[in-house]
């Protein structure tokens, strides 16, 4: 139905039940071929259209007389919270009840915490869990008036989050099913929070191996020291990345002919900028360059004009803007369309000439 | 990756014991392959005849360079997978773009997505593209590798980080794709969810209008509550755990933005001597969502649920010994097998004889040729070298 190529899932019965931090499970198994419905009880669904259509419109939902009945048969059931709870639609007994229905169902259970331990049942947003998960400890501000404020990336990542690792989880239970005749169906414990907890690169890797805790910095990765600025703005008005890293010697040499060829003042050729090392050591000092360039032309020129330079700098957009580039608006295949909605389409298309 | 991030303990650093790599690359051997050698790129197209997958996250025309495009590829092996994640993808006018994982989170949206009104963004703390696009890349391969067994057609995923931006970016998207609907200027508005006029802007999932984060005991750079109150129920709960809220508990939750700063006011007296721990233990125990902002240290040390779950694993690492490692987030409510890592490290190089032993054949004097012919590595590079210092 969406993509006519990502059909390796088409003929998988998937249930979902509850909302929470699963939608984006529930689109990802859609978006694969799975045949996916949301199944409700007598409870209303709190869940505003624009999130309905952005991860559910071909997701077809209905409501449950006989709750037990309508998921018997389902190869996997995806057993989330409903908003402001801790624990799932399904509780331990009722898994329980399903397995012995049909041992080889396989149901994935998504709460915030986990369906054990101290925190195991504690209500949760998506904000909340950023705070717990560590997002919040990374990013933020580091100076001006919002400085040391923490700051909470929208979009809704602990769903997103919770959805990619979760979707590993099922395909290789899954796998696991097929290679196993007779083995019983996976009883998937999903923690949001222990997924989001994985997912913040360097930040418990810098306290488990150096015992540094991570300082967050404006619009760039927290380190546990300051680190020069990488964004600023630009003649246009919108802010630009000029990312100060991995600058090699080659590069080095092209950046220094730039800002001649440019006009701009600077004292790149001083004899402590020549070794990579010692350059390290006075970045503060380039990056004010850099602040230079970037403020003195508009967003376009400085993407073209730096790239052409192999420098990996960005114009910083909101989607909106991205989604325009003819990059996106003609030549890929990022847009998909269902009925009157249009949306990003997932980032792989599995493409296939045979049916499935 | 080799040269990032090494033990406080390490004394000689090498390519080989740097403890960030390890963390991401357990589980793995290590083959390596001079390319440029003609040998080498034969032992290459044999070894593709043998595997369901080729992943590769160099810049879009590598693979290309070295003769081994996806057509290539297909024709040695039809059911092959290969996946390659680059910034753009391998199409367009952006295909040879330089990217890293901050460059992306700019181009897509992502970095401008997180901030409050009128400063610049405050971006991501970190490569969350580099994050989010390897689970992107593992669904998909999973999913084409189960496609590739029931056809026997394998298939090229051309994965762009941007790509995977602009699906994270989340409904804000679909919003101007499908109504035209721009991205307010008042958007971002820091960790509420709704901004002044009480539109959803933070695309959370939620419409709560309470939700933030208030300054909590001991004043550091952690020391911060989330809480968010959407509904009745938890408004007033909230009422009558805050003493100065008392007199606000007959206002409709629907209410509460209309005398935000106030509320906001109290709240951040309220908390201003608690723990954070504290706090977030007295809130959700009333029902309210609450959790403590939580640093590295804090989710290693403090936090006795990742404790319970079991973040960190100890793994046997052949240069670190007992090396902590991030588990698997995956835990059962079945007697099943738990799912864990193997202990293996790839040393550059280690298992290169091994490999192609169990897989070409290949016996020891033809794996001594091929050696000494310096198809393994190339000529004149260290197998060992010392990094003098880590980039992070």
């Amino acid at each position: 139905m969406v993509n006519r190529n990502n059909c390796a899932y088409n003929g998988l019965r998937v249930a979902w039940v509850g909302d929470q931090f699963s939608s984006f499970l529930a689109r990802i198994l859609h978006d694969l071929g799975a045949d996916v419905v949301q199944v409700t009880d007598d409870v209303e669904t709190t869940t505003s259209d624009r999130y309905v259509r952005h991860y559910q419109v071909a997701i077809p939902c209905y409501k449950s007389k006989d709750l037990r009945g309508d998921l018997r048969d389902k190869d996997l059931i995806i057993n989330a919270c409903r908003e402001g709870e801790g624990w799932p639609v399904l509780n331990l007994k009722a898994m329980q009840t399903l397995q012995a229905d049909n041992p080889r169902q396989i149901i994935c259970t998504i709460t915030p915490y986990g369906m054990t331990g101290p925190w195991a049942g504690r209500p949760a947003s998506d904000l909340t869990l950023l705070a717990a998960g560590g997002f919040l400890g990374s990013c933020g501000y580091d100076d001006g008036k919002a400085a040391g404020l923490p700051i909470g990336c929208s979009g809704g990542q602990s769903n997103h989050i919770a959805g990619m690792v979760a979707a590993i989880a099922v395909q290789a239970a899954l796998k696991q099913l097929e290679n196993s005749p007779q083995a019983a169906g996976r009883r998937l414990d999903i923690s949001v929070q222990h997924a989001l907890s994985v997912s913040t690169e360097m930040s418990i890797p810098y306290w488990d191996y150096t015992h540094a805790d991570a300082l967050r910095h404006t619009g760039r990765h927290a380190m546990p020291r300051e680190t020069p600025r990488w964004q600023h703005q630009a003649a246009d008005g919108q802010y630009f990345l000029a990312l100060p890293l991995y600058i090699d010697d080659k590069r080095f040499a092209m950046i220094k002919q730039w800002l001649d060829d440019e006009g701009i003042p600077h004292n790149l050729e001083d004899e402590k900028f020549q070794n990579a090392d010692s350059r390290e050591e006075h970045m503060f000092e380039i990056v004010d360059i850099f602040r230079d360039l970037v403020e003195t032309h508009n967003t376009g020129w400085l993407f073209t004009e730096s790239q052409r330079r192999r420098m990996p700098w960005a114009p910083i957009n909101r989607a909106d803007q991205c989604i325009e580039d003819s990059h996106f608006a003609r030549y890929r295949q990022t847009v998909e369309e269902i009925g009157s909605v249009r949306r990003a389409r997932l980032p792989f298309l599995i493409t296939s000439a045979a049916e499935v | 990756m080799r040269s990032v991030m090494f033990r406080s303990d390490t004394q000689k650093r090498t390519w080989n014991n740097d403890a960030f790599f390890a963390n991401l690359n357990i589980g793995k051997e290590s083959l390596t392959i001079n390319v440029k050698d003609p040998c080498g790129l034969d032992l290459i197209k044999d070894m593709i005849k043998h595997v369901d997958i080729v992943s590769e996250s160099f810049s879009a025309s590598v693979l290309q360079g070295w003769g081994l495009d996806y057509e290539t590829m297909r024709q040695i092996n039809p059911a092959l997978v290969y996946i390659s994640i680059s910034g753009f993808g391998h199409t367009g006018p952006h295909k040879d773009k330089n990217t890293w994982g901050p460059t992306a989170q700019a181009m897509s949206g992502m970095t401008a997505a997180s901030g409050v009104p009128g400063r610049d963004p405050a971006g991501w703390g970190y490569s969350y593209l580099d994050v989010s696009a390897g689970y992107m890349g593992a669904i998909g391969v999973l999913a084409a590798v189960r496609q590739a067994i029931k056809t026997g057609e394998g298939c090229h995923i051309d994965m762009s980080q941007v790509e995977t931006g602009l699906v994270l970016v989340g409904p804000m998207l679909t919003d101007y794709l499908t109504d035209g609907k721009r991205t307010p200027s008042s958007y971002p508005n820091g960790n509420r969810s709704l901004d002044a006029k009480g539109q959803d802007a933070g695309y959370r999932g939620d419409t709560a209008p309470l939700s933030n984060i208030y300054p909590t005991a001991g004043g550091g750079k952690d020391d911060w509550v989330a809480m968010t109150v959407t509904q009745n129920g938890q408004w007033q709960k909230l009422c009558s755990l805050v003493a100065d809220l008392q007199d606000y508990a007959r206002l409709d939750v629907r209410e509460i933005t209309s005398r935000l700063c106030e509320i906001e006011g109290m709240l951040k007296k309220h908390f201003a001597n608690r723990d954070k721990y504290t706090a977030a233990d007295e809130l959700t125990n009333a029902g309210i969502p609450a959790a403590p902002v939580q640093s590295g240290k804090d989710r290693v040390e403090r936090d006795p649920q990742l404790k319970h779950r079991g973040l960190i694993a100890q793994a046997d690492h052949p240069q670190l010994g007992k090396h902590g490692i991030q588990d698997l987030p995956y835990r059962f409510l079945d007697d099943g097998p738990d799912w864990q890592f193997t202990s293996i490290f790839p040393i550059l190089g280690g298992n290169t004889r091994a490999i192609l032993h169990d897989i070409l054949g290949k016996d020891d004097a033809e794996l001594e040729m091929l050696a000494q012919e310096d198809v393994f590595w190339p000529e004149g590079i260290p197998h060992e070298v010392h990094i003098e210092k880590s980039k992070w």
